[in-house]
């Protein structure tokens, strides 16, 4: 007779069918090899072979619907380490006959039963996390110490009696200290812990697509691993994520910093454009509040409240515009008053740095010129050389304050043409040195030596015989002088 | 431990009842009850034709022994409350002095220690300046020399005290008050220590000598507006009224000690609320014990469980007792409640109802996850 033993920590088999299966295989075995023949023994070798694959299937449903959940299991019964004693808790209420009926499903002979114990046990650390954060009995440890302690309380009331009720004090006080406790840890450390990491995924978030792919992967990493830190439900295994997190938060902050100072630059040019779309008024507010904004950003190494949302930049381009434009059509409305060089002019504001200021002082006297005339229309009556000493009068104001306006300008003009003459003359002088050494100028390099502001000066060209540059958005030219062979 | 209290529905003479409950005071100042030996030795010394008792012949006065309403304590919880009484007396493996006073005693206190208590109370500090006060009188009106002889006095009945059976330090004593007052008539303290040594179960005893002399040391501690000797006094005065089946004095003198002094003896409250008892006015008596539970000790309850007083009031004292403890169950569950712990009553049908719920929630997630 064949004798076939199993070794108990190596046959696993938890369920009926599996059983029962692999014993008709094994009596098949036996009577195969009972006559001891070679046919016998072929016989016998297929069986084998539908046995290793029957074992083989069962220890793979062993290990998903038994093991893994006996595990998660025993892992839960950990996290609520006590008796659940009446009177219940909501929370013990909640929890114990769903705990119950998993422990129920997992002690059957049978993997699909076993099976089914998985969506429950899913449930009670789904009621356990909520409960523990709720609660603010994030530790297990914590948790497990005043439950006891609630359950040496429970044992005392258990009686029903007078005294049983007056002589909890003690416990009660106990309880009471052990929960002051807990709720101090679970402020300095638990959330503490839970904030800096949400803040740190968030920032690493915004900064995603500007960090390299392995640097990238690496914080994933140590996101990961905190995230786990933060389901530990162990104050001991916060702290240590606390550590990890300055880590990590110095590695995101790097990856800030360089994003912010991108921005920085980004955000300054914008406002350097706008000078001449807003008042000056208007541009000089905007621009030191954004200075305060990137102070603060700085310090705080954060870019969240690094845009210009809310400067109402439109608004403030509409006003200067609106305002212009009105000032354009009151002066075309008015007879007295239309100059056509006065109007291009102040159409040619739109694009100027121009104070508002100044705008309206000369206002002042286009509206001073039109209420007058208003005035001298109605029909009063008044001596015809009063009207004209008025009317005289009335027009040297206005062209006072319109040459005054258009000298102020073309003075402007006149200085911004020199300065442009100015700046095509030293690239002319760089490009001349660079040539007569025999080296091909680099326009960034020439352009990088004039102080002139970026957004108002541009190297156009340079060829050996002429350098075009752009100065506030007029072209000069100049001749590159010959080189002496 | 807390004793059935005397009570006049007992069939047995106050005096027989003290020949069988002695306490002394040990080297540790702990108090200890003597045993049917001691009893013995005690009782025949300081009695003639005293007849020895046997165990048996002894009523048994231990709560822990007696039936008690299980509102007030379980059988169950009996060892546990008895182990926590202990400490009072000093009775535990604790070496510390004990403090033999009515409030530190609280309901562990019984009437057979009031000469005990009640010189240990003169010991302390808020007797002193009473006691001071009569020795400047005295030096005054040229009796210091019966000042030395109180105290004297008063050391000697301390050494009685720890060994009860010397009768021949109690008689010398007795004579040298009673010397003492002849000479000087106004020592008040003079005239309280015969008043306790006449309610020793001795050759001496004799309740109604006893309670003139507390009478005139009532009398002289008004007189000098000591308010703590004029509290003791009319404790004990109440007592022997008592005794005299006068619940009425009993009751007078209980509340004149309580407008003297309230806070001090713990025990007048639970007698008042006993006198009340004894004559059926339920509605003061459960009044009074609930003060006395509220103020000083919730284990008078046990005390008043046992007390055949309060059997008289029986109806009204059981209503009482599951009206207090639900009272107390009330403030306990209000109080977890306060540290998140939220309790819910949790019958067979909630259970059911609750797992119900959870597998259609779980069915759910499962149909949903497929």
């Amino acid at each position: 007779m064949l004798k076939i033993e199993f070794d108990p920590l190596r046959y696993q088999v938890r369920d009926g069918a599996y059983e029962k299966e692999i014993s008709s295989i094994i009596d098949r075995i036996r009577e195969f090899c009972k006559s001891d023949s070679f046919s016998g023994v072929l016989l016998a070798i297929s069986e084998f072979e539908k046995l290793s694959m029957l074992y083989l299937r069962n220890l793979q449903d062993y290990n998903k619907h038994y093991k893994t959940n006996v595990e998660k299991l025993l892992n839960i019964k950990n996290k609520v380490h006590w008796d659940f004693i009446e009177p219940l808790t909501m929370f013990e209420a909640k929890i114990k006959p769903v705990l119950y009926e998993a422990e129920n499903l997992l002690s059957e002979i049978n993997y699909k039963e076993n099976s089914k114990s998985e969506i429950l046990l899913e449930r009670i650390s789904n009621m356990i996390s909520d409960f523990s954060v709720e609660s603010r009995l994030i530790d297990a440890e914590a948790r497990n110490t005043i439950f006891n302690m609630l359950n040496r309380i429970r044992n005392r009331i258990s009686s029903d009696s007078y005294m049983s009720y007056v002589t909890t004090a003690d416990m009660t006080g106990a309880i009471e200290k052990a929960i002051e406790l807990n709720s101090t840890q679970f402020e300095k450390i638990y959330l503490k812990c839970k904030n800096r990491y949400f803040k740190a995924v968030s920032d690493f978030e915004n900064i995603k697509k500007n960090v390299r792919y392995s640097d990238a992967k690496k914080i994933q990493n140590h996101i990961e691993e905190l995230n786990g830190v933060l389901e530990s439900q162990s104050y001991n295994k916060f702290s240590m994520g606390l550590e990890k997190l300055i880590v990590l938060e110095k590695e995101i902050n790097e990856y800030l910093k360089c994003r912010q100072e991108t921005i920085v630059d980004k955000l300054r040019k914008e406002m350097s454009l706008l000078k001449e779309s807003v008042w000056v008024e208007d541009w000089d507010e905007m621009n030191s509040e954004l200075e305060k904004i990137i102070d603060e950003s700085t310090k705080k190494c954060s870019s969240s409240k690094l845009n210009l949302d809310n400067f109402r930049i439109d608004q403030k381009k509409k006003e200067k515009k609106d305002e212009i434009r009105n000032l354009i059509k009151s002066i075309e409305s008015s007879k007295n008053s239309y100059n056509p060089n006065i109007v291009g002019k102040l159409e040619s504001l739109n694009n100027s740095t121009v104070s508002k200021s100044e705008f309206e002082k000369f206002k002042a006297g286009i509206g001073n010129l039109n209420s007058r005339s208003s005035f001298v229309t109605l029909p009063v009556k008044s001596s015809r050389q009063g009207k004209k000493i008025y009317y005289s009068f009335l027009s040297i104001l206005i062209l006072a304050s319109v040459s005054l306006f258009v000298i102020n300008n073309k003075k402007n003009v006149e200085h911004f043409e020199a300065q442009g003459e100015k700046y095509a003359v030293i690239v002319e002088t760089l490009a001349y040195l660079e040539f007569r050494s025999g080296k091909k100028p680099d326009i960034n390099v020439i352009r990088r030596k004039i102080m002139a502001p970026q957004d108002q000066f541009q190297i156009i060209s340079i060829t050996d015989s002429e350098v075009s540059v752009r100065y506030r958005g007029k072209v000069y030219k100049k001749s590159v002088r010959p080189i002496k062979k | 431990m807390i004793l059935k209290p005397f009570s006049m529905k007992m069939d047995i003479e106050y005096r027989k009842f003290l020949e069988q409950n002695y306490y002394i005071v040990l080297k540790n100042n702990s108090l200890k009850r003597v045993n049917i030996k001691g009893i013995n030795s005690i009782s025949g010394s300081n009695n003639d034709n005293y007849v020895e008792l046997r165990e048996e012949d002894l009523i048994n006065r231990r709560f822990e022994d007696l039936d008690i309403m299980p509102a007030i304590l379980q059988n169950s919880e009996k060892s546990g409350i008895s182990d926590m009484l202990k400490l009072r007396t000093g009775q535990s493996e604790n070496e510390s002095q004990n403090d033999i006073l009515f409030y530190s005693l609280g309901s562990v206190f019984s009437m057979e220690m009031t000469d005990i208590v009640s010189l240990n109370e003169l010991l302390s500090q808020k007797h002193r300046d009473g006691i001071d006060i009569i020795k400047d009188t005295m030096i005054f009106s040229e009796k210091g020399h019966l000042f030395e002889k109180f105290t004297a006095n008063l050391d000697n009945y301390l050494k009685y005290l720890r060994n009860p059976s010397d009768f021949g330090l109690l008689k010398q004593m007795k004579e040298s008050i009673e010397e003492t007052l002849k000479e000087y008539d106004e020592n008040p303290y003079d005239h309280f220590m015969l008043g306790l040594i006449l309610l020793r179960p001795t050759r001496f005893y004799d309740e109604k000598r006893s309670a003139e002399e507390f009478c005139k040391s009532l009398h002289i501690a008004k007189e000098i507006e000591n308010v703590h000797l004029t509290a003791l006094c009319s404790f004990i005065l109440a007592w022997i009224s008592y005794l005299s089946e006068d619940s009425e004095s009993a009751v007078k003198f209980s509340l004149e000690a309580i407008r003297s002094c309230p806070a001090d003896i713990p025990e007048l409250f639970y007698n008042l609320s006993k006198y009340y008892a004894g004559k059926g006015d339920a509605e003061n008596a459960l009044r009074t014990l609930n003060e006395c539970l509220e103020k000083f000790d919730h284990a008078y309850a046990i005390k008043a469980g046992i007390d055949d007083d309060f059997m008289n009031i029986r109806d009204d004292f059981e209503k009482f007792i599951i009206t207090i403890r639900d009272q107390e169950k009330k403030y306990l569950y209000n109080r977890l409640k306060e540290f998140g712990m939220i309790f819910r009553e949790n019958t067979d049908n909630q259970k059911q109802e609750i797992l119900e719920e959870e597998v259609r929630l779980s069915e759910e997630t499962g149909n949903a996850e497929n």
